[in-house]
């Protein structure tokens, strides 16, 4: 090594390990203003564009992907009649995509209408109505709610870590409505977007700094059941513990959750405009027979029926005509074969068609 | 020339000072707020 370049790399060294002010004064600028930045770029606007998936943290993040629909449904609300499915992973396993569903239902009725797809993981019902709540006041067309005896059983208490971390990033007066029914308190909302929802991101940093610098996008996956194998005895076993568990309870807490049916049916009171469908998830005819029982699975339908009834809804238990049985199901409620799929999504439009079609009858 | 080359250091200290001040403030909120991808699996 020449002493030139020895000196040249000593000075080199020198700076890149001695503090100095310059050091410090790069430093502070740079994170400080990394964090300006991304206050002022990350807004609802960012987050509803063309490149809102950077903002996932990968293709199951069913969350940051209704957020970013949720929100462009919010920004440009829907036009005509539309289809809006919101629900569990149960009642979304049981559907094809909903631009399938959309393209089947527009060829029958010989008219476009879109199906907007709000189903995700665990939805809970503070999601629910958040989602719901985005359609706006202006939507038209058949919003069908997923429901099931668990939904029915839940205890609110189970609501808590969600109102600690919220997996939607946007404010709602349904959901804050149904934090405050569950006893919580809604979170404070400043009015700037990354502060309210800063826990939403912080959780993400990591995804979207790797996204970015990448140039990677996660394509949303949403049905990740088909064709996994059936669920082993072990997990039977558990899932019938926790379900036997979780139904013990319904008698006490199902007038309590359907209060929160009741909010979200009275967002929408123009039965002439928004036809609203309770859709029963899957179930899986083993689970009914050995673990929860035909008896409990007839009185809620009938509870169901007349609550449906009496606030001039549908009730929709696909159970009955759609022919699933327990080889269609990966355990209790999610189905894994494509027949079942299939056939489940085949008797909904046979349904919404009919309740689409002029003028509507009641299937 | 050694002037350059010892500014170059320093601002290279600062970019990498920076991005790890970044992170551990980031880190630090994450870990305060308790903040995280809640993926409830529920019934």
């Amino acid at each position: 090594m020449t002493p030139l370049l020895r000196t040249a790399g000593l000075a080199f060294l020198d700076g890149l390990i001695r503090p100095s002010l310059l050091a410090v004064s790069i430093a502070a600028v740079l994170c400080l203003g990394t964090i300006g930045l991304a206050a002022l770029l990350i807004d609802a606007t960012a987050m509803s564009g063309k490149d809102s998936a950077l903002f996932a943290l990968d293709p199951l993040d069913d969350y940051a992907f209704a957020t970013s629909d949720a929100l462009r449904l919010l920004h440009v609300p829907p036009q005509g009649r539309h289809v809006a499915l919101i629900g569990t992973a149960a009642m979304r396993e049981a559907l094809t995509v909903g631009d399938d569903i959309a393209v089947r239902l527009s060829h029958r009725l010989d008219q476009t209408v879109p199906v907007i797809d709000f189903m995700s993981g665990g939805q809970s019902g503070i999601e629910m109505a958040a989602l719901a709540d985005s359609l706006g006041d202006d939507f038209e067309g058949v919003l069908v709610l997923g429901i099931s005896f668990s939904r029915l059983a839940a205890d609110n208490a189970e609501l808590a870590s969600l109102v600690r971390e919220p997996r939607l990033a946007f404010a709602s007066a349904a959901g804050d409505a149904e934090i405050r029914a569950a006893g919580f308190t809604p979170p404070p909302r400043s009015g700037l977007y990354l502060l309210d929802h800063y826990k939403f991101f912080v959780a993400r940093y990591r995804a979207i700094v790797w996204h970015l610098l990448t140039g990677t996008r996660p394509v949303h996956q949403g049905r990740t059941y088909l064709g996994r194998a059936p669920a082993s005895p072990a997990q039977w076993a558990a899932d019938a513990a926790i379900l036997s568990a979780r139904l013990s309870h319904y008698q006490d807490r199902a007038d309590s959750n359907l209060g929160a049916l009741d909010r979200l049916i009275r967002r929408f009171p123009d039965r002439a405009k928004v036809r609203i469908v309770l859709l029963e998830i899957p179930l899986n005819p083993l689970a009914r027979d050995t673990v929860i029982g035909p008896a409990f699975v007839e009185a809620h339908r009938a509870r169901m029926e007349d609550f449906a009834r009496r606030n001039g809804v549908f009730y929709w238990d696909l159970n009955q005509t759609a022919g699933l049985v327990p080889e269609d199901f990966q355990d209790w409620a999610h189905v894994n074969s494509i027949g079942g799929r299939d056939r489940w999504t085949a008797d909904l439009i046979d349904r919404l068609g009919l309740l689409l079609s002029p003028p509507s009858r009641m299937p | 020339m050694e002037r350059t080359l010892r500014r170059a250091g320093q601002i290279v200290q600062g970019l990498g000072l920076g991005v790890l001040l970044f992170s551990a403030i980031v880190t630090m909120v994450q870990i305060e707020s308790g903040a995280r991808v809640f993926r409830y699996q529920g019934f």
